[in-house]
């Protein structure tokens, strides 16, 4: 047996210091839509020296998204929305998305922030994001 | 004769589970893989360790301590139950190998 | 092969041959302060040969070949030799090196602890660790850093730093000595690039690997700003990080996890050398 989760639990860190909390107040707990995903594998990196390997790259409207219309003002509108167009999809950098420069229609900001578990992009998402999307 | 699928949780020396955040991180040895675990799995895994094998057990072990919720913005999973959304957890570490399914003949284990 | 030298580099051996003198020259120069290793046994051998034999005069053109390589690497003409051996030594560390947990990041020390920087290609990490290293760091290594699989502690691998187009200049303001430069390589696959030798008494002390103690992840050219990088988040970008992690099994995983469980991250974004120095110095304070 070697799963050590008890013996962390003693040595302080973030996630415990919420735990005094969660023994007064049950703590709520997600399950997950069935077509989701929780579980993240870890996949092997390309061996690379021209470049890094840190350019996880996110492409929205996800194809499980798509197609999206947006109005003038770049916000996403129903297709028979009048003066709605298509959004073409567009490719952003892991790190970019992770710091908040994703530039150009909000769209593109709020697909991100809609990617769900089984999505394309979503890895690449949670793992810049180091938590559970919500 | 009803039926039941048991979920068995791979021999313990077989992985490792180690607690970095809120999520955690497993090793499965006999795949070499590496798996990021995200809310419920941690959850689910603790309540199999306390023994629990069937998904109407795992779910009376995860309602003994939590609220279950639903997630805002899943207009398709409106319809899902709290079973159906854990056994599909349940299947997705089958899928990845630390977990077996088993269906038993309800009662089997009183015949023997 | 016509010509030859051996490099030590850290812990790893390389033996490098070549169809040409002009690329081992200029390999020579650029590791003259490093060990002597003449007579040692080589971890790995680079070859650098001419694509016909008759391209060894005419338009001579640089194929690279080793122990480890990728299908598709293409020939480079013989003027970035430098960089083709560079790049080849690269490669064998990349694909063939399992003593350690390999990282692609920075790495300089202090008091006796190790400061990490990770990052893409462009993200400052290779000139901050050269910046720092003319501040009163030591310099471990400007590409890879080498986890210990049972201590922890940093190895590092201090190749001559590979400076990359405005890098070249920056390097200049702050490296006093221009012997210390390479020739500069020019429309090379990855713009203009110019090695820099690491300060003599970080190769004297290259043998000498130290526990880590906080791990950056630098971008230059953005508005001042730390941020921290949650263990997950940073587990999973370290494993992405790693051309080795998935082979060294479980001995990998038990290292990365030890790593970001003690060791904190942060993601620094600075568009000046002064800034990058003065928040490098603030998140050092903090865990020291």
């Amino acid at each position: 047996m070697t799963d050590r989760k008890t013996d962390d639990a003693e040595t302080p860190n973030e996630a415990d210091s919420g735990n005094e909390s969660f023994r007064q107040t049950r703590r709520a707990l997600v399950l997950g839509a069935v077509a989701s995903s929780a579980i993240v594998s870890v996949r092997p990196a390309l061996a690379q020296t021209a470049s890094s390997v840190l350019t996880c790259e996110i492409t929205v409207p996800a194809k499980e998204q798509g197609p999206i219309y947006v109005d003038a003002y770049g916000n996403i509108v129903d297709r028979k929305t009048e003066g709605a167009t298509l959004l073409p999809p567009r490719t952003f950098k892991g790190e970019d998305v992770r710091r908040g420069r994703v530039r150009g229609p909000r769209a593109y900001r709020d697909l991100i922030r809609r990617l769900r578990p089984g999505q394309s992009g979503f890895t690449c998402y949670a793992s810049i994001q180091g938590r559970r999307l919500g | 004769m009803p039926q039941t699928t048991h979920y068995i949780l791979d021999p313990l020396d077989n992985w490792i589970r180690e607690t970095l955040d809120e999520m955690q991180v497993l090793y499965h040895r006999p795949s070499g893989q590496t798996h990021v675990l995200i809310e419920p799995v941690p959850q689910i895994i603790d309540a199999m360790l306390q023994g629990a094998e069937t998904p109407d057990e795992v779910m009376t072990a995860l309602n003994a301590q939590y609220d279950l919720q639903s997630e805002e913005d899943e207009p398709e999973a409106e319809n899902e139950d709290d079973l159906t959304r854990l056994t599909a957890r349940l299947d997705e570490m089958v899928a990845l190998g630390f977990v077996r399914r088993e269906v038993r003949e309800q009662g089997n284990k009183d015949a023997l | 092969m016509r010509y030859e030298c051996r490099i030590h580099v850290g812990p790893a051996i390389f033996r490098i041959g070549s169809d040409w003198a002009q690329p081992i020259e200029q390999l020579e120069a650029l590791y003259q302060s490093y060990p002597d290793c003449d007579d040692a046994i080589a971890d790995f051998t680079v070859r650098l040969e001419a694509q016909r034999f008759y391209r060894r005069w005419f338009r001579p053109s640089v194929r690279l070949s080793g122990d480890y390589m990728l299908p598709d690497a293409s020939p480079l003409p013989l003027a970035q030799g430098l960089l083709a051996a560079e790049m080849a030594m690269n490669l064998q560390m990349a694909l063939g090196w399992r003593r350690h947990l390999l990282l692609h990041a920075s790495a300089v020390e202090r008091d006796g602890k190790v400061l990490l920087m990770t990052g893409e290609s462009g993200s400052g990490k290779s000139t901050l660790s050269a910046l720092l290293a003319e501040h009163g760091w030591r310099f471990l290594g400007d590409e890879f850093a080498l986890v210990d699989l049972d201590s922890g502690d940093i190895h590092g691998f201090p190749r001559a730093i590979s400076l990359k187009n405005s890098a070249i200049d920056a390097a200049r303001d702050f490296v006093g000595d221009d012997a210390r430069f390479g020739p500069l390589l020019t429309d090379t696959p990855k713009g203009a690039i110019r090695h820099l030798q690491p300060p003599e008494t970080a190769i004297a002390a290259m043998g000498e690997a130290a526990p880590p103690a906080l791990l950056l992840y630098p971008s230059f050219g953005y508005t001042r700003a730390t941020d921290p990088v949650p263990p997950t988040e940073n587990f999973v970008r370290l494993t992405q990080a790693s051309t080795n992690y998935v082979a060294l099994g479980e001995a990998g995983f038990s290292a990365l996890v030890n790593l970001v469980q003690t060791v904190p991250a942060h993601a620094i974004d600075f568009e000046t050398t002064d800034e990058a120095l003065e928040l490098v110095e603030d998140l050092w304070a903090s865990v020291v």
